[in-house]
């Protein structure tokens, strides 16, 4: 180690162990700390814990009923039978195929939908004549509900794997879009000027703490539309097409077979449980600041 | 770095003529939506003037905000909040040298100022006081030819301002940075700056020195702001021994503080004049006793005008004061006068 390097590995900080150099790593010193301002800990398992409450308890009075003479088994199997049509249908491979498309399907338009979304978001924030360019085209489409545009690209595009995609685009292109435009904007006017009177250039302020400074805003537009995209593509297989878990549901639903459509939904509700969790932890990861 | 500021003007500024010497902390002092932001806005480039900035002579109308070499310490700090505070000094340096370049000579201001012990923290973890700093050192971080102080201690308590007030005039002066000090106070700008403005209504109304505002300016505006000074002529002056003077203005011995220079004038502000109803002989440091010839009724408070031996003074006391003490012409007061309000020239 240089003498410069000694004398950082002499005063670095007891708090940040991680800060003190070994071997020449004293560089690690620039790195963020790891762990989010925001203690929580033993209070998040608590409140885990507790979540899973109301949920076994449910699950016992559903089990109850199902078994019980006062309902059909037809129309309320009992969750037990449930679960082992659940593993029947993993067996067969019916529900590994049906979801499999449903989840292609989403992650394609999803993701096609939310990169665009912020691209153009980001655009039409920071610049203020594309903003009122476009501003006005997006506030008429954004109303229209994804579901709303499934006649017009079934005439376009026919019944075929790319509807459910640009379905799912359209349902996540426009809010994510939106909400980005309001992160952008809404970040505090004086960060941008005290960085430009630290002699930073328009690109390097949009890049460094405009969109940082924003990511919660998007962040929240992602959230909501992972969720939203699954029930979306659940709409769309149960009216069009002949494939996924909304087609499986309607099959279902045509041989009575309640156990399937609760394992679909319950399907459904997982997904987008996964979906709406994995971006809550990557923007935990990226906001740590927060 | 010297500024010389020629016929400034734009939504607000009304022809700013304005000349700083290089090193020269100058305060500038104004009452609310006077301009004072809008001046530093427009010597940073970020708002649009017009009129002609030279520093050290040249003319840098024409360069964007980011060229113009400018430090600017923001009324609510602007610390980054999602960078640490070793990303927060290091950034403006990032936009001239490498990465690792500038970290390491952030790690080297944040040592030579006693902050490295915060360098992984994130600002949402400091408070106010040690934001500030890190804000400081930031600002200082790029060598600024020119620093602009808006208010920068403003939401801070009162005793750590006065050390951080302290720490920074030390900073400018050892690194001889010329520095532009916005404040409501005066009391902070006279304690900080070599010289300072007054700016109303966009029109700067008084440059000069602290004491010379009080004994020379015979604008009624800038009386208004400063709270018009009682002027009493010294006819003797007589050192204590212990740091004090005594000073004797028209029969009252006053107590002043040790000047170093002859003095003919004492100036004391009507706020720093307080009276008391009489109940007994004024006898302590700096307190006499006089009548009550008039009771000015102004906005908010009361104006006393008060015969003190030979002198006649104007002491300015609230409502609620004057309510309190049921005075009225012709009673006799108790009259202290602060000490260090008191002004010499």
């Amino acid at each position: 180690m240089t003498e410069f390097e000694n004398k950082i590995a002499e005063t670095a900080p007891a708090a940040y162990p991680d800060a003190a150099p070994k071997a020449g790593k004293w560089r690690k010193l620039y790195e963020r700390p790891k762990h989010k301002l925001k203690s929580s800990g033993e209070n998040d398992l608590k409140n885990s814990v507790l979540g899973f409450i109301p949920i076994i308890v449910l699950l016992i009075i559903w089990e109850a009923a199902g078994r019980s003479d006062f309902i059909s088994k037809g129309l309320l199997p009992p969750f037990t039978e449930v679960m082992a049509q659940f593993y029947e249908l993993v067996k067969n491979g019916i529900l590994i195929e049906n979801l499999g498309r449903s989840i292609i399907r989403v992650l394609a338009g999803f993701s096609m939908g939310a990169l665009l979304g912020i691209l153009v978001g980001t655009v039409m924030g920071w610049t203020r004549y594309i903003d009122k360019l476009f501003n006005p085209l997006i506030s008429v489409l954004y109303p229209i509900p994804a579901l709303g545009w499934l006649p017009i690209l079934m005439l376009y595009m026919g019944i075929g794997e790319a509807l459910p995609i640009a379905i799912i685009f359209i349902c996540s292109f426009f809010p994510v879009c939106y909400n980005t435009i309001c992160g952008i904007k809404n970040v505090d006017k004086n960060y941008i000027l005290a960085a430009k009177t630290m002699g930073a250039s328009n690109m390097k302020i949009l890049k460094t703490i405009v969109f940082p400074l924003a990511l919660p805003t998007i962040f929240t537009g992602l959230r909501l539309e992972a969720g939203m995209a699954w029930r979306v593509i659940i709409a769309a297989e149960m009216v069009a097409i002949p494939t996924g878990i909304g087609a499986l549901m309607m099959k279902a639903e045509s041989l009575i077979r309640m156990d399937i459509i609760i394992v679909c939904l319950l399907m459904l509700s997982i997904m987008t449980f996964i979906f709406e969790r994995f971006f809550m932890k990557l923007e935990d990861a990226l906001t740590k600041w927060k | 770095m010297e500024i010389k500021i020629k016929n400034l003007s734009n939504f607000i500024l009304k022809e700013v003529n304005l000349n700083i010497a290089g090193g020269e902390i100058f305060a500038l002092l104004g009452p609310n939506g006077a301009g004072k932001t809008t001046l530093l806005n427009t010597i940073s480039g970020l708002i649009p003037y017009g009129g002609n900035i030279f520093f050290n002579g040249e003319p840098i109308d024409r360069l964007p905000a980011e060229k113009r070499k400018t430090g600017y310490l923001f009324q609510d700090i602007c610390l980054f909040p999602h960078m640490t505070v070793l990303e927060n000094v290091a950034y403006p340096l990032k936009n001239k040298i490498d990465k690792n370049a500038a970290n390491e000579e952030a790690i080297k201001i944040l040592k030579s100022m006693n902050l490295f012990k915060f360098a992984s923290h994130y600002p949402a973890r400091l408070s106010g006081g040690e934001k500030q700093k890190i804000a400081i050192a930031r600002t200082l971080s790029s060598k600024p030819r020119i620093l602009l102080l808006d208010e920068p201690f403003k939401s801070i308590d009162l005793n750590t301002a006065a050390y951080l007030r302290e720490e920074l005039k030390n900073l400018l002066k050892e690194f001889k940075i010329t520095a532009i000090y916005v404040t409501h106070s005066f009391f902070q700008a006279e304690e900080m700056a070599d010289r300072l403005g007054i700016l109303i209504d966009g029109r700067l109304l008084h440059i000069g020195g602290a004491r010379d505002i009080f004994f020379d300016s015979h604008d009624n505006e800038v009386s208004d702001f400063i709270g018009s000074p009682n002027i009493l002529n010294i006819d003797s002056l007589k050192a204590l021994g212990t740091g004090l003077f005594e000073a004797e203005c028209g029969g009252m011995n006053i107590i002043v503080p040790h000047w170093g220079k002859p003095a003919g004038k004492l100036a004391i502000l009507s706020k720093d004049i307080r009276i008391s109803p009489r109940n007994g002989g004024a006898t302590k440091l700096n307190q006499f006793e006089g009548d009550i010839i008039d009771i000015l009724h102004c906005d908010s408070h009361f104006k006393i005008k008060i015969a003190a031996k030979k002198n006649i003074l104007f002491s300015e006391i609230s409502k609620t004061v004057f309510d309190g003490f049921k005075i009225k012409a012709g009673d006799k007061v108790n009259i202290m006068l602060n000490l260090n309000g008191i002004r010499m020239n």
